[in-house]
């Protein structure tokens, strides 16, 4: 009985955050905004000062991608790709799509994971030592836009006009 | 196997995921091609205009009313009295 009221429930206010808008612009293309302008601004912290690879959302993609410079040619390419979509998204096929944004969700996930590894063994990746709720409270934001860019990578595949 | 490799590994399948979905997203609103969106989009025009039409066809019906019962009093000004 309780278990078919909560779920009662629940699709009651996914329902509601279906139909919920905020705008007559749909939001998604913010959220990319947002992923390519953080990757663009990394990519010029990191040539301006290779020291910046040992900042906790960079460093995995540093190690991935082989070292500052690689990693900010990369960043830039991939911001480059997803800021391109929204003006294309009448033009381009579904396969197009997914090469235009999932390289830079792969890049969100990869920080994304460096951040968590970073609660998990309860210090930054340059070494400072903090408990994992502070370290979490920090990369909160990184973390959540990873999942809500894959949110949003899936709503331009499944809402395609 | 190091953490950024396991975290690379990780956010890799959850890459391909998130791209075997969109595919699968794609199928199903039978969507392959530009040609095929055009299609939808025009489709979607000829539903909107459909509709519109359907609105227009409403409120001139609401205005014949609106007339005829204008008509009905001019002819008859004491029939709302008797009602």
């Amino acid at each position: 009985m309780g278990a078919r009221a909560l779920r009662v429930a629940l699709s009651g206010v996914t329902a509601t955050w279906r139909r919920a808008r905020l705008a007559k612009v749909a939001l998604g293309k913010y959220i990319i905004l947002l992923a390519c302008l953080l990757h663009l601004g990394w990519a010029v912290l990191l040539l301006a000062d290779s020291g910046a690879t040992a900042a906790t959302g960079v460093h995995t993609l540093s190690i991935v991608c082989g070292g500052p410079f690689r990693t900010s040619f990369v960043l830039v390419c991939v911001a480059l790709a997803a800021i391109a979509f929204p003006f294309l998204r009448e033009r381009v096929s579904n396969k197009a799509l997914a090469g235009m944004l999932i390289p830079q969700q792969l890049m969100l996930l990869i920080s994304a994971g460096g951040a968590l590894a970073a609660v998990f063994n309860h210090h930054y990746a340059d070494g400072v030592m903090r408990t994992s709720t502070f370290i979490l409270t920090d990369q909160l934001p990184l973390i959540l836009l990873a999942f809500l860019y894959t949110v949003a990578v899936l709503e331009a595949a499944f809402s395609a006009e | 196997m190091t953490s950024s490799s396991l975290i690379a590994l990780g956010a890799f399948g959850v890459a391909v995921l998130t791209f075997i979905a969109t595919q699968i997203a794609a199928r199903r609103a039978g969507i392959e091609s530009e040609s095929d969106r055009k299609i939808r989009r025009l489709e979607k025009d000829v539903a909107d205009c459909e509709e519109a039409k359907m609105r227009v066809e409403r409120r001139n019906i609401d205005l014949a009313d609106e007339n005829l019962s204008l008509l009905r009093r001019v002819v008859n000004p004491d029939a709302d009295h008797e009602r």
